[in-house]
């Protein structure tokens, strides 16, 4: 290694430098050896034999300096053509590993084209070698889909012009009919000539593009099951803004995906706060397990059962309409209160009439008489009520119920019932009911019902206004009648019930054809509840 | 048999009572056991509207209060008594009781159907025991 230090030091210096230090060096040889022998006072023959020697010496040692450094020169640009070629196969080797091709493209002012560089490479993107493209770069552009060759086209026009940087992807078909997709890069320079000289690269990206495809056609495909399904789908980020919605979440809290979309979840639905969705939610970031949820969606009086999970940075909501069955389990409640109350209250009532029908009968028989007969005609309201769900019952039904006892004892044509039929609102319905059962209990024992010939007449009139109602029961061709009612339990309750329950009122007038009831219930207890007044109902109870 | 026996006297006798009832059949049976105490009874009346007015009458020393009745519940007749500190209790079949009135009703309540043993001792319990 120090040869070749020394040799490098001594063709460093520039030829120039070497001939003048060596005509120098030669000149001061010259002149002082010359002197030097003149010093001496040789002979002539002497000192010739010894000029002689000298030339000889001078020669010899001329010869081994140029020997040096013609060898030193030989050396050096052997080690630089050495090191050409192995920079030269190392490039080749690096364009040929490189997975795709490198290659120089250049485009001409007038137009044409051609390729002065091609690596090996090549062939893996084209099917063909590199001289069939420095013969006639034509070759390549017949290869690129039709559908893609004007924006192929235009890209390499626009990186021309503004010489910016070309990068462009598209699709080609190999002379083996192979489509491909592939991706170019090229950087521009300017030649001499104008024309414009792109170093450039091209990747093979079909594998790449294909695993694209694939991908989107799974998140099209998921979508598509995602806008199907009758589930609410609502994607929320980190901030707990909306990402994504499906239709279904849409139709649900009746907005629109450019509403949503984009917003923070509090500013759409700023009830959200201060409900228990905000809990859900920010917990679901925090990343607590997976969480049922449901609630009230106080915008529209909905009810959602909604799943929240983490999912990526933010949340997934899968969520439902769970008002139809929230309602459901309301009114079960409801009924099941009330049926408990009316129970009770029944019983009560039962108890009483019990209490009453005991302390005024003489004699069992008697008991058994008055007191089955009204429980058997609060049943057969009951019944009436409870086919039609608690909701009402109507007058007609009622009435007939009641009196099928009389009219099932033989005579058929003894009662007569007229009227328009209306529904009963059920808190109303028990006092219309025990009225009518003790005027026909009564007549039954002392009235028109206790003979063959007698005939009661029932008839009413609504108001069209008010929606009062005016019932006559009116009793003839019985045996003559007493002016009154026995007092008792009886006449408390005929004439206590309507207007206590009711604010109706009740004349009894004994006409020499028999008794004749004239009853009054005003329009409000007939009514069917409102709405509103349903609703407070429930509320209180 | 004690000698000088002074419970003879009847606390639940002369006492003026409200009695809040809408049902006909109910309130008449429950006006007759309190009569049967002595008592003396101020109504029965069926609606809110009546309650509130008779509930005016400084007199009462108590009431009887059925909570769901025509017009609305009782609880405002309730809250009056307990202004004037009139001792009540309510009668009611409701197991459960309604959602506002569940303050009131946790102090003295008597589940329908009622006889004059539970009565009785219910209205004792209320009317005289402080607590």
């Amino acid at each position: 290694m120090p040869a070749t230090v020394r040799s490098r030091s001594v063709v460093k210096m520039s030829p120039l430098r070497v001939g003048v230090i060596y005509i120098a060096l030669a000149a001061a040889w010259i002149l002082l050896s010359d002197r030097a022998l003149g010093t001496l006072g040789l002979s002539a023959d002497r000192m010739a034999r010894l000029q002689t020697l000298k030339g000889l010496t001078f020669i010899s040692a001329s010869g081994l300096v140029i020997y040096l450094l013609t060898r030193a020169a030989v050396r050096q640009s052997n080690a630089s053509a050495t090191a050409l070629l192995e920079s030269e196969q190392r490039f080749r080797r690096m364009a040929a590993n490189i997975p795709g091709a490198i290659f120089r493209y250049i485009l001409h002012p007038d137009g044409t084209d051609r390729v002065v560089y091609m690596s090996p490479g090549c062939r893996g993107v084209w099917e063909i070698g590199e001289d069939e493209i420095l013969r006639n770069v034509r070759v390549l552009w017949e290869m690129i889909a039709p559908e893609d060759i004007d924006a192929v086209r235009a890209s390499v026009e626009d990186s021309a012009r503004a010489l910016r940087p070309w990068s462009h992807e598209y699709r080609i078909v190999t002379p083996s009919g192979v489509r491909k997709w592939i991706q170019g890069y090229g950087q521009p320079t300017r030649g001499p000539d104008g024309e414009t000289i792109w170093d450039s690269a091209i990747f093979d990206i079909t594998e790449r593009k294909c695993a694209e495809e694939a991908a989107r056609a799974a998140e099209r495909r998921l979508s598509h099951i995602l806008e199907r399904t009758s589930e609410g789908f609502l994607l929320l980020d980190d901030q707990l803004r909306f990402l994504a919605a499906n239709q279904s979440a849409l139709d649900m809290v009746g907005r629109s995906r450019d509403d949503l979309v984009g917003r923070p979840a509090f500013e759409a639905f700023p009830f959200l706060k201060h409900s228990a969705w905000h809990d859900a939610f920010t917990g679901a970031i925090r990343g607590d397990a997976a969480r049922t949820a449901e609630g009230r969606f106080e915008p529209l009086d909905k009810w959602f059962e909604a799943k929240i999970e983490r999912s990526g940075e933010g949340i997934a909501v899968f969520f439902r309409d769970v008002t139809e069955r929230r309602r459901a389990e309301q009114r079960q409640q409801f009924m099941m209160r009330e049926l408990d109350h009316r129970v009770k209250n029944n019983l009560a009532a039962v108890l009483a009439i019990a209490e009453s029908s005991l302390r005024e009968a003489d004699s069992l028989p008697e008991f058994e008489e008055s007191f089955i007969g009204r429980i058997r005609a609060m049943a057969s309201m009951h019944s009436l009520l409870a086919a039609r769900r608690w909701e009402g019952v109507s007058l007609v039904g009622m009435i007939q119920a009641i009196l099928a006892p009389y009219a099932e004892s033989g005579n058929h044509n003894a009662v007569a019932i007229e009227g328009e039929d209306i529904t009963l609102p059920s808190n109303s319905a028990p006092a219309i009911c025990m009225t009518v059962h003790e005027l026909a209990t009564n007549a039954a024992k002392h009235g028109a019902l206790s003979s063959p010939s007698g005939r009661v007449r029932i008839t009413w009139t609504i108001d069209p206004v008010t929606e009062d109602l005016r019932l006559v029961w009116a009793e003839r061709g019985g045996p003559p009648v007493a002016a009154t009612i026995e007092p008792g339990f009886g006449l408390d309750l005929l004439q206590g019930v309507i207007p206590y329950e009711l604010n109706g009122d009740i004349r009894l007038q004994f006409t020499p054809d028999g008794l004749q009831a004239s009853i009054f219930v005003p329009g409000e207890a007939i009514r069917p509840p409102t709405r509103a007044e349903r609703a407070v109902r429930e509320e209180v109870s | 048999m004690a000698c000088f026996s002074i419970e003879q006297v009847d606390p639940l006798r002369g006492l003026r009572l409200l009695l809040v009832e809408d049902d006909f059949l109910i309130a008449q049976a429950i006006k007759r056991m309190l009569e049967r105490f002595g008592c003396e009874v101020i109504g029965p009346v069926p609606t809110l509207d009546d309650a509130k007015r008779a509930a005016e009458d400084e007199d009462i020393h108590a009431g009887l209060l059925d909570i769901n009745i025509r017009g609305g519940t009782t609880s405002e007749v309730a809250r009056l008594f307990e202004r004037r500190g009139t001792p009540y209790l309510f009668i009611t079949g409701y197991t459960s009781p309604p959602l506002d009135e569940a303050d009131l009703l946790a102090r003295r309540r008597l589940l329908k159907p009622i006889n004059e043993n539970s009565l009785r001792a219910a209205m004792l319990e209320a009317f005289f025991d402080p607590d």
